[in-house]
């Protein structure tokens, strides 16, 4: 029992650290980017790249994929989605995913279609540590834990506090009135890309520490999409909250039913969420017609 | 140089959906420290005129497709807002003049300013003391406030971006005539204190006439008419169609053929 608990915390704390990047996007610039899974197993693949090709050693290998990794986001802004500001939501939308169909096509004709491992490359130790009398957790799971704490802490300070944040605020609330204070658009959409697809990169390296990574962990991508969504899509506190809920359902439904339930699952839970409140827990009502 | 406009019009068109054209021909001025206005009914394309100045977003679809708008002999057509902030012009809207989910704080602080430090905490402090409304709900969000003090603060806030020149769209619509006489009196001295101009854009003929030094009437895209405030206040068109005076008893702003009239007798100045 404490087992599935752990596990379910785990299960969320990657959720929602992939979760952040769809609502800080969508909360800054009203686009749902759904081909952040795709972004996130890039994270994973540059952290491959890293590590068979630099000589970085553990830790220098994961902070240059993830720093790279900052700069993908910036540059899909950049050289792509800001081509979409002005245009419908709807088309905004179809952008990213086929960008996302891109990537996945790209990934495999560089990385080829096999699974890797980068954290054997790396010779990352995976210990598990002991948890009461019957649980365990692992190294990599603590590590996703950590990163996701201080990394919803770091947004919620930024938003909060920071004058960026606050910006950034002012352009998801109206971006009109944002030009017109003089803040650029465009440097904002582009900071809130990076940061997006940072906190993706960092989900998709560590998983792919413990697992491997193949094209089939931008289906975890998308899995955290119902959480963040579930918690509303333009909340924090909801996508947390909502990570929590779809990770406590998945792994009960492969501990009770069958772990072929797995995929289905957060699907079955975003169904259920769309017919009777579409908006989620935390999500702002009147923003739904415009996607 | 000193006489020189600190903005000219001239010609400007302006085109929505590369379809639509809202004004055509526009040519006016401010000069530096006056005010400005600009009055006509609901369509007229008051509000486009305003935001042809102060820059047109993608989701406007929008474009200046002809004439020159030219602020301290620097070129504004089809800039972005940003950049013209950056020049020394803002706008207040007349909708959505507040970020409602920010704080009073944060909405006085979230814009990129003009000022050095030390001037922007001076202008603030200032806005808050024409202002003391907005000083008591600092740390309320924006969406809570009145009408009125949404637009003490859609002011304020674009007060300590420190632009040269101020465009207020609507300063007076939806507000309570006491509110509408307090704020023109704390505009009128911000105005002076900081060496503003303003142009304004206005429904109220009344209100427009009691601020401006010059006046502007706009109709169907195209400005029918134009003066100082003695010509503006002695026209008895004026007076019959925006101030709701004169014999004829009320009228109704889109009374077309008053209109021709006015235009028929005064031609373009």
């Amino acid at each position: 029992m404490l087992q599935l608990l752990v596990n379910v915390i785990v299960l969320g704390a990657i959720y929602a650290l992939i979760a952040s990047g769809y609502v800080l996007i969508y909360r800054v610039s009203r686009v749902l980017n759904l081909a952040h899974g795709e972004l996130m197993m890039l994270g994973a693949y540059l952290l491959l790249q890293t590590a068979t090709s630099l000589a970085f050693g553990a830790t220098g290998a994961v902070a240059f994929a993830a720093l790279m990794s900052l700069l993908v986001g910036a540059l899909v802004y950049v050289f792509l989605m800001r081509w979409m500001t002005g245009q419908a939501v709807l088309a905004a939308v179809l952008t990213t995913i086929s960008f996302g169909i891109f990537l996945r096509g790209l990934s495999v004709l560089t990385w080829g279609s096999q699974h890797h491992y980068p954290g054997k490359l790396l010779s990352v130790p995976n210990v598990s540590f002991p948890i009461g009398a019957s649980a365990f957790i692992s190294g990599v799971s603590l590590a996703i834990l950590a990163v996701t704490i201080v990394s919803y802490a770091a947004l919620f300070g930024l938003l909060r506090f920071g004058r960026w944040g606050v910006r950034m605020r002012a352009c998801g609330q109206n971006p009109l009135l944002a030009a017109q204070s003089g803040i650029n658009l465009h440097t904002i959409y582009a900071l809130a890309w990076a940061i997006s697809t940072f906190t993706g990169a960092l989900a998709g390296i560590l998983v792919s520490l413990e697992t491997g990574v193949s094209g089939s962990l931008a289906l975890i991508g998308l899995k955290a999409f119902p959480a963040a969504l579930v918690g509303g899509l333009d909340s924090l506190v909801g996508a947390m909250l909502g990570s929590l809920i779809v990770a406590a359902a998945e792994v009960a439904a492969i501990q009770y039913v069958s772990p072929l339930l797995a995929d289905v699952i957060p699907f079955v839970i975003l169904i259920v969420m769309l017919a009777f409140r579409p908006w989620g827990f935390f999500g702002t009502r009147e923003e739904l017609d415009r996607v | 140089m000193t006489d020189a406009p600190l903005l000219v019009l001239q010609g400007v068109d302006v085109v929505y959906k590369h379809v639509v054209r809202a004004v055509r021909g526009i040519a006016l001025e401010v000069k530096r420290g006056q005010v400005v206005a600009i009055l006509g009914a609901n369509g007229a394309g008051k509000t486009t005129t305003l935001r042809a100045i102060s820059g047109f977003i993608g989701l406007d679809h929008a474009r200046v497709t002809a004439g020159t708008i030219v602020f301290k002999g620097e070129h504004l057509e089809n800039r972005l807002p940003h950049q013209i902030t950056r020049l020394g012009i803002s706008i207040t809207p007349e909708r959505d003049k507040v970020f409602p989910n920010l704080t009073v704080s944060e909405n006085m602080s979230v814009a990129p300013s003009r000022l050095t430090n030390a001037e922007r905490k001076r202008t603030t402090d200032m806005v808050f003391q024409f202002f003391p409304a907005l000083a008591a709900r600092r740390n309320s969000e924006a969406g809570l406030l009145s009408g009125g003090e949404r637009q003490m603060l859609g002011i304020g806030a674009k007060l300590v971006c420190g632009p040269e020149l101020l465009l207020v769209d609507e300063l007076s619509l939806g507000l309570a005539p006491l509110i509408t006489q307090e704020l023109i009196a704390r505009l009128m001295q911000i105005k002076d204190e900081l060496g503003l101009s303003l142009l304004l854009v206005e429904q109220n003929a009344a209100v427009a006439l009691q601020m401006a030094d010059y006046a502007y009437v706009f109709e169907n895209g195209e400005i029918a008419l134009e003066g100082d405030r003695a010509m503006m206040r002695g026209n008895r068109h004026i007076q019959e169609l925006y101030l709701g005076g004169g014999a004829g008893g009320r009228r109704n702003y889109r009374d077309a053929r008053a209109a021709r009239e006015v235009r028929g007798q005064h031609g373009r100045a």
